[in-house]
């Protein structure tokens, strides 16, 4: 047995012979490592998703959306807010070269009911246009269509969350749900969609002819909330939200330069770019909490062997009588300190990886355990508990046998 | 085996300077069994601790067989007390947490290359201390007596020249004390040299030489052609004080 194998050896049972207290002194590290891998699974979680959605949902598309303007001049009382967006307007963007579609749409939570069951939910008015840049297809039945729309057919499709908290797992197609007092003839359900970025149920929704839902639901609003906007490939999408603002002033007589915008224009990656925003923060608050719990960690393990030098001195003395050199006494304290290191740093990992697993469903995030972050951690645990170990260890092996063996 | 010359200690607190040991001259030949007496802070710790290098004089010369050790280094004052030494301590210094057996492995945890026979020699050294049947047994498991007997024979397991054991029966009670004394003696008659501080006159009477110290320098230094036998002692107590 070699003399390392030896000093391994007498710091694991240095280790062992307070559990209780070694324990303690690795926790700190173990909770600190466990919230960080979660932290990071988590939001490389989100971000997959985040990337995922966007391409799914094409980076080509623009969103505009109604928003209160500053008025001015003399049209100052007949701005109303939030409602600035036409059906006409989307129309109008149609015809706009470059733009494959214009959908308007009006999402509003709404109480729906079928057999008695009530529920609330998002319902969501435009054009069948919407399914396609949504990238929703109908998993049973079918979507609605033109005609429907154009006749105001008291027609809907249901997402599966919806159907589910309705009638659980029978069939809506065919049958019709109460939206206010109205009848509404299900004929399609959407495939399922799963969660958005920001933990929203894309299938808790229904989706309504926007005519039909304008005149019988939503008091007949002449408004829409927003435009869906859906470029041709390739086409720069800076000049055609240009081309977009300049048609809705035009539109909505907005003449003058003062005159400010009375909507949004957004595109899918300045959406992202703002997620990416989120992302980079949660980062470095992630980040920022791995340091804290890093060093409150290795406080702690300091804490734990400076006692335990104090508390040893005595057993430092013999060992110093029996031979032992300086930098044995060095190494002995310096490896229970990376044995603590090592054993919180693996024990969090472990833990944060399982916790990771366990939210992966229930939060609907679809990631990858963060396996090479678990590695890191360990490896940052141990890097602490030798560079907070090493005071302690330095201070046992500083003091000399005498010293050592005669203080109590 | 051990000379000094001329060895002075003073201890520095602060401004305070405390000379403790103030000129020594001594020699300590191989096979001598050797008491260090006197008055409480006369400094026979001190003096043992110099001789059994864990601490350094404040000058004078050591020749530990005819080397000077003042010179060392510490490593090589480690090495020399892992080698040639073995230490036994009023308050046994035994690791709390460690069978007696693996207390007794101790100074093999800083042998230059671990002996093979490690086990078989703990075995044997504390068979020589009489608890061959206490091998697994932790210090809070055994007596005052037993805890000292481990602690001689860790002690002994390397089997070195020379033996220091400072009040090593201080905390016993007397039957204890002589089984120390016994074992004591049985390693001085196999020719090893042991050095023991004890303020018992009973003790030191069981000693081939008697040193006292008083005030840091030697007072007296007297031959003892016949000591008491330890085993004759013990062999003569009252059987009652077998139950403790
Ligand atoms: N580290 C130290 N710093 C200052 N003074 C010390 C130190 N160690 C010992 N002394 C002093 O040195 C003197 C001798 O101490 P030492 O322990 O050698 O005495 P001793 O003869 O063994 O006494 P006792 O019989 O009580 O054990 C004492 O007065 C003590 O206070
Ligand atoms: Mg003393």
């Amino acid at each position: 047995m070699s003399r390392l194998g030896r000093l391994w050896g007498t710091a694991l049972e240095g280790v062992m012979a307070r559990r209780l207290r070694s324990s303690l002194a690795a926790l700190g590290l173990l909770v600190g490592v466990a919230a960080v891998v979660v932290m990071v699974a988590v939001s490389l979680g989100t971000r997959n998703q985040m990337i995922e959605q966007v391409t799914a949902l094409g980076s080509d598309l623009i969103t505009v959306r109604a928003s209160k303007a500053a008025p001015s001049g003399i049209r100052a009382a007949t701005v109303k807010e939030k409602a600035s967006l036409t059906p006409a307007d989307a129309a109008a963007l149609t015809r706009l070269e470059g733009v494959a579609y214009a959908v308007p749409g009006i999402s509003k939570a709404m109480r729906v009911s079928s057999q008695g069951a009530t529920v609330d939910t998002l319902a969501i008015a435009s054009l069948p246009e919407v399914f396609a840049v949504e990238g929703q297809t109908a998993g049973e039945g079918r979507l609605f269509n033109e005609r429907e729309e154009k006749s105001s057919r008291r027609v809907a499709v249901v997402g599966a969350t919806l159907r589910r908290n309705l009638v659980g797992q029978a069939s809506l197609v065919g049958r019709t749900i109460e939206i206010r007092k109205q009848p509404f003839l299900v004929v399609g359900e959407l495939a399922p969609k799963g969660l958005d970025a920001n933990g929203q149920d894309l299938d808790d929704r229904v989706y309504l002819p926007l005519r039909s839902a304008i005149t019988r639901v939503m008091a007949a609003q002449r408004h829409v909330e927003y435009i869906l906007v859906q470029a041709e490939p390739g086409l720069s999408l800076n000049d055609l939200a240009e081309d977009i603002r300049r048609i809705l002033r035009q539109r909505h007589r907005l003449t003058l330069p003062a005159d400010k915008d009375d909507f949004r224009i957004q595109t899918q990656l300045e959406a992202l770019a703002t997620q990416e925003e989120y992302g980079r923060l949660f980062g470095a608050l992630t980040v920022g909490v791995a340091g804290i719990s890093l060093l409150v960690a290795g406080v702690g393990i300091m804490a734990v062997q400076l006692i335990g030098v104090r508390e040893r001195t005595p057993e430092i003395g013999v060992r110093r009588a029996v031979g032992a050199l300086r930098r044995d006494i060095l190494a002995q304290f310096l490896l229970e300190a990376m044995i603590l290191g090592l054993g919180g740093g693996a024990a969090g990992a472990a833990l944060g990886l399982g916790l990771a697993a366990l939210i992966r469903p229930l939060a609907g995030l679809a990631f990858g355990l963060p396996w090479t972050y678990a590695l890191l951690s360990l490896l940052v645990s141990l890097a602490v508990a030798v560079i907070f170990g090493l005071w302690p260890a330095r201070k046992a092996a500083a003091l000399t046998p005498v010293e050592a063996v005669t203080r109590f | 085996m051990i000379r000094l010359k001329g060895i002075t200690k003073t201890y520095q607190t602060g401004q305070v300077s405390t000379p403790v040991l103030l000129g020594v001259d001594l020699e300590i030949a191989g096979g001598e069994f050797t008491a260090i007496m006197g008055p409480s802070g006369s400094g026979k710790s001190t003096l043992m601790h110099i001789m059994g290098l864990l601490d350094r004089p404040s000058g004078g010369s050591y020749l530990l067989d005819g080397h000077e050790v003042c010179d060392l280094t510490d490593d090589q004052l480690s090495v020399l007390r892992n080698r040639k030494m073995g230490f036994v301590f009023q308050a046994f210094h035994l690791l709390a947490q460690a069978t007696a057996l693996k207390n007794v492995l101790l100074p093999f945890v800083y042998a230059g290359p671990y002996p093979t026979d490690a086990q078989e020699r703990g075995r044997r050294a504390l068979a020589a201390v009489g608890l061959e049947h206490r091998l697994s047994h932790r210090p809070g498991e055994l007596s005052g007596g037993e805890c000292q007997r481990v602690a001689i024979a860790r002690a002994l397991v390397t089997d070195p020249d020379l033996i220091f054991a400072d009040e090593p029966t201080g905390n016993l009670d007397r039957r204890s004390s002589y089984e120390v004394m016994a074992i004591l003696q049985g390693l001085s008659a196999q020719g090893k040299t042991v050095v023991l501080v004890t303020h018992d006159s009973h003790v030191s009477e069981m000693c081939s030489r008697v040193v006292r110290l008083v005030y840091g320098r030697i007072e007296s230094d007297q031959r003892n052609p016949s000591p008491l036998s330890a085993a004759a002692m013990l062999a003569g107590l009252p059987p009652e004080q077998d139950q403790p």
